[in-house]
């Protein structure tokens, strides 16, 4: 028997299979589903709370920047006010830088500046610089001159074109060394016109640490942006593949030139990041507040999709980033997902582990059920079976097995003890065929003495012995008596009753050579005592060999036929009287026919005619009359195994339903002397 | 005898090669600005050894804003001078004898940039006033340098607008305190990139598609250092046109060499910004195109003339006073053979 891969597992291992699937899909989905949540809720207040640290250092800075502009107004507000006395300014930026710079130490430097020629007619340049020494005192002086035409500069400029204060883009300052950015705001006269600027330059050197403070979860990177998009701080900005190499952004690069390095493939490789970054930068210049993911080469060389959380620093203009690896970013959604993958794994190991005992539990003792089966089917009904306890199905199970086993048993012995019985029955009616079959005449056809007739009897009991009968013997010199019966019922008291018919109509024959009173003589003696209410249809018939003349009775039996030799057929139609043994009164008559020389007469019973093939349909008489007809000529035994044949071949698969009897008489006329 | 005779000779003739190893003559080229990607040229001719190897010991100098381009040249000391052909006629005109010896910019890089929103398209349409009624304001800048050729172009046009004088930079563009500003396309156009601007948000006006497309760097010595040393100048010419042709062929060795000089002043390299800067010059210079080399007579004639006109210079010199008769033909200047296969 060929069987599957999955045929050939045990229950143990099926179980495991389909649960540990049904556990992972089940496991699996609820994963992905409770994941999905959790990270979407995740993601927003990862996302909120960096963009809240953004927007709150963005806030600092913009409040670091507010006594600058606070003090920058109201110094223009006294400079419109009064005229430029140079005595009195000092005193005034001495005052406000120190206040300012014990405020905002990174203020180091104050200037007012006159248009030239504002002063005086005879003085073109007019700027008083004053600035924090090394000994920490302020120290004031003229710097205006041919070597500085401050008047081009932008920071002169720009508020002087636009009216209004500004803070200018962050630059390097040669004479401080270090990156400055300044609150320039005009100031003029009564009248409107413009007279100055003043100044107030703020170091950037402290800016980077305020920067730092932005960043929520300690590994972003952030940075600060001018109004025009410079890098006014960018701490970790060495953390970028191979920035170094290309530029050193602070105060030189811009936000829209590192978009155009990584358009031609620097700091990033895909081709639209560069489009990312510019689309960011426009952002920030905007003064907007939000996120946007940017894909950026970081110092290991591998490519890693960055979150650039910004938010304006409004005072200035200017706007606050950090950049963060989103990997980093929801590096501690990774760790859930990590534990509980491991939970739900463990989970199902464990789940499978207490599948596997408690099938193999239950599998067991149905393994050695298994084997018991074997043993018992290999005829040792005493196989010991599993012992178990308590009341589960198992322990039913063997329960049901044991008494089906103890039954088996019993049956077992007394099926044995029938089939002796059985055996001992069949021996009997073996017996009791011999005998029956010995009750019939010897067929020796033809006789010996009797050269006036050929013969042929077949008796075909249906089972072991049969209630047909037939016989034939010699009355005198020149009659001879052929009879033939067919008691009702099968088996054995059909035999019983045609051995007492057999034996009654040999010994009433000697009495009655009249087949008429031999037939009332054998009605009279079956009808006693016949409590079991059999009969037997009976036909007797006596041949003169002589003549050919042929008396004869029929009790209820199947009338015969005669085939003459000039191939007419002929029905003894005549019944003479009931069965025999149902009415010991019964009055019987007979009737006579004359056989010529060639003439063959048929008396069977219905075991022929009644013949039943598998679908239960008859046999009839009229494939025998065509045989006696066809056949009128042939010998009798000829014609009978030609009846049998038809008859065989009509039934042939169907058991025999009765008892089939032939008694085939071929007058052959006088014997010659 | 013989043996002290031959070392004697050999040492002799050693002695005499370092002597003229040393001897050398040694060039002074001042640059008009702190190094980046425009003097690219000057680095190659420099650190391939092309000066070397036209026999020539070249120190490339530096100046900064302010600084008197042609002061050195007075000093009678062999010192060339990079700079635009409207500043040299200037001082020529002011007595200094510069000559050209090769002409390295081909056309104007000058542009007139406005904001694409303002409706700025031509030089006419800045005589629309602005929303508040006033005069349009145009930055445009106050030096020798660059700012003659917008300036002389607004005049002649009359365009009704305020001159805002530039100094440096594109901040006063960028706060919107003007509505054009004059911007060299190599170098300020990309810092209004930097600042945001998309190229088609902004408008450019292209002064080498007017009349004024004065032709810009050139290499100028004084003309009686010409006349002692034409040999020198020749070959100065030379190098300078190789060290351009190899830097244009090789941008991304060039800009390494950049990048060291700017980083041996503690300047700040910025690979954006120079990379547009080293590839637009170049093709305003174009040296492997013809007219590199030699400064053509009629776009000498056409500056002249707008400055006479416009009264920035007194008097003309004459083209063939001007330009040095053996200035370089860049297509005959043959490369070194150290650099025939280039920088790498």
């Amino acid at each position: 028997m060929n069987l599957s891969v999955w045929g050939k597992l045990g229950i143990a291992a099926k179980q495991n299979i389909l649960l540990a699937s049904l556990l992972v899909v089940l496991i699996g989905g609820c994963f992905w589903m409770i994941r999905d949540q959790v990270y979407s809720m995740a993601n927003v207040s990862i996302d909120r709370t960096a963009l809240l640290a953004v927007q709150s250092g963005a806030a600092r800075i913009n409040e670091s920047f507010s006594p600058i502009t606070a003090a920058a107004q109201e110094l223009a507000m006294v400079l419109s006010a009064s005229q430029p006395d140079e005595a009195m300014q000092k005193k005034l930026l001495t005052r406000t830088l120190e206040k300012v710079h014990e405020i905002n130490p990174s203020l180091c430097a104050i200037s007012i500046a006159y248009e030239p020629y504002r002063v005086s007619p005879h003085r073109k340049y007019y700027m008083l610089y004053a600035q924090i020494d090394a000994a920490g005192k302020v120290r004031i002086d003229q710097i205006g001159g041919p070597d500085y035409p401050y008047e081009k500069y932008d920071w002169f400029v720009l508020p002087r074109t636009l009216g209004k204060p500004l803070w200018t883009e962050p630059y390097f300052d040669t004479f401080a060394g270090v990156g400055m950015s300044t609150y320039t705001t005009p100031f003029f006269d009564a009248s409107g016109k413009f007279l100055g600027i003043t100044g107030f330059d703020l170091s950037l050197t402290e800016i980077a640490r305020q920067v730092r403070a932005a960043d929520a979860y300690g590994h972003g990177m952030p940075c600060l942006v001018s109004r025009f998009g410079r890098f006014v701080a960018f701490p970790d900005a060495s953390k970028i593949d191979n920035l170094a190499e290309f530029t050193d952004p602070v105060l030189n690069s811009t936000v829209f030139s590192m978009a155009d390095a990584m358009n031609i493939g620097v700091f990033s490789n895909r081709s639209n990041d560069g489009e990312l970054m510019r689309g960011i930068g426009r952002e920030m210049l905007a003064g907007r507040s939000g996120s946007a993911l940017v894909n950026l080469v970081l110092e290991k060389g591998t490519q890693v999709r960055e979150r650039f959380f910004f938010a304006p620093v409004k005072n200035p203009g200017w706007s606050l980033g950090v950049i963060y690896t989103e990997k980093e970013l929801s590096g501690g959604l990774r760790r859930l997902d990590r534990y509980i993958i491991l939970f739900s794994v463990g989970a199902l190991l464990l789940m499978l582990i207490a599948i596997t005992v408690t099938v193999r539990r239950v599998s067991r003792p149905l393994t050695k059920l298994a084997t018991a089966a074997d043993v018992i089917g290999g005829g040792d009904f005493n196989a010991p079976l599993p012992e178990v306890s308590g009341g589960d199905e198992v322990s039913r199970l063997t329960e049901a097995f044991r008494r089906m086993q103890s039954k088996l048993s019993g049956s077992i012995a007394c099926l044995e003890e029938t089939t002796r019985q059985r055996e001992k029955i069949e021996s009997e009616l073996e017996v009791a065929h011999h005998i029956q079959r010995a009750l019939l005449p010897e067929m020796l056809p033809p006789l010996p003495n009797a050269p006036e007739f050929s013969l042929c009897a077949v008796l075909n009991p249906a089972r072991m012995v049969g209630g047909d009968l037939y016989d034939f013997f010699k009355l005198d010199d020149h009659r001879y008596l052929f009879v033939v019966g067919d008691v009702s019922g099968k088996g054995v008291p059909a035999a019983l009753f045609m051995a007492i018919t057999q034996t009654l109509q040999r010994s009433e024959a000697e009495r009655f050579a009249d087949p008429v009173k031999l037939v009332t003589r054998m009605n009279k003696l079956l009808s006693r005592s016949n409590e079991s209410m059999m009969f037997v249809t009976y036909f007797a018939g006596v041949l003169d060999l002589a003549s050919g003349d042929f008396d004869y009775c029929n009790a209820g039996h199947n009338p015969p036929l005669i085939a003459r030799g000039d191939h007419t057929l002929d029905v003894l139609t005549g019944r003479h009287g009931m069965a025999l043994g149902v009415d010991a009164d019964a009055v019987y008559q007979g009737g006579h026919t004359r056989l010529k020389p060639g003439d063959t007469m048929l008396i069977y019973t219905d075991g022929v005619s009644e013949a039943e093939d598998t679908s239960g349909r008859l046999f009839g008489i009229n494939e025998v009359e065509k045989i006696m007809i066809r056949r009128s000529a042939a010998l009798p035994d000829i014609i009978a195994d030609d009846i049998l044949g038809a008859v065989a071949k009509f039934t042939s698969g169907a058991e025999q339903s009765d008892d089939i009897t032939l008694l085939a008489v071929k007058y052959n006329g006088p014997a010659k002397a | 005898m013989v043996k002290f005779c031959s070392v004697f000779i050999l040492s002799g003739l050693c002695i005499l090669a370092v002597a003229a190893e040393s001897a050398a003559p040694r060039w002074r080229i001042m640059l008009p600005w702190q190094p980046q990607a425009q003097f690219a040229g000057f680095y190659v001719a420099a650190d391939k050894g092309i000066f070397a190897a036209h026999g020539l010991d070249v120190e490339l100098v530096h100046l900064e804003r302010g600084d008197d381009l042609f002061a050195a040249m007075k000093s009678g000391e062999r010192v060339a001078v990079a700079s635009p052909l409207v500043a040299a006629l200037q001082v020529r005109d002011k007595g200094v004898a510069a000559v050209n010896i090769i002409q390295i910019g081909r056309r104007s890089s000058i542009l007139l940039v406005a904001r694409a929103s303002s409706g700025i398209k031509q030089c006419s349409d800045l005589n629309t006033p602005r929303r508040d009624g006033t005069r349009r304001r145009v930055a445009v800048w106050d030096t020798a340098n660059f700012g003659v050729a917008p300036r002389l172009w607004l005049n002649r046009d009359r365009v009704n607008v305020e001159i805002v004088p530039l100094y440096a930079g594109v901040d006063l563009f960028l706060w919107d305190a003007v509505d054009a500003i004059s911007v060299m396309d190599y170098n300020e156009f990309y810092e209004l990139l930097q600042a945001g601007f998309r190229s088609d948000e902004l408008c450019r006006i292209r002064l080498s598609e007017t009349p004024f497309d004065f032709p810009e760097d050139g290499l100028y010595v004084d003309s009686g250092l010409l006349a002692s040393s034409p040999g020198e100048c020749e070959k100065l010419a030379a190098a300078v046109a190789e060290g351009m042709r190899l830097a244009c062929r090789d941008k991304p060795a060039a800009l390494g060499m950049v990048r060291r000089r700017i980083e041996a002043v503690r300047g700040k390299f910025d690979f954006s910004h120079q990379s547009w800067m080293i590839g637009t010059y170049f093709e305003n210079a174009a040296p492997d195109r013809a007219g590199f080399g030699v400064l053509p007579r009629d776009k000498f004639n056409t500056v002249t003339r707008a400055l006479l006109r416009g009264k920035v210079i007194a008097t003309a010199p004459r083209y063939d006073e001007f330009t040095a008769e053996m200035a370089v033909d860049p297509a005959a200047a043959p490369v070194s053979a150290a650099n025939r296969g280039g920088l790498r």
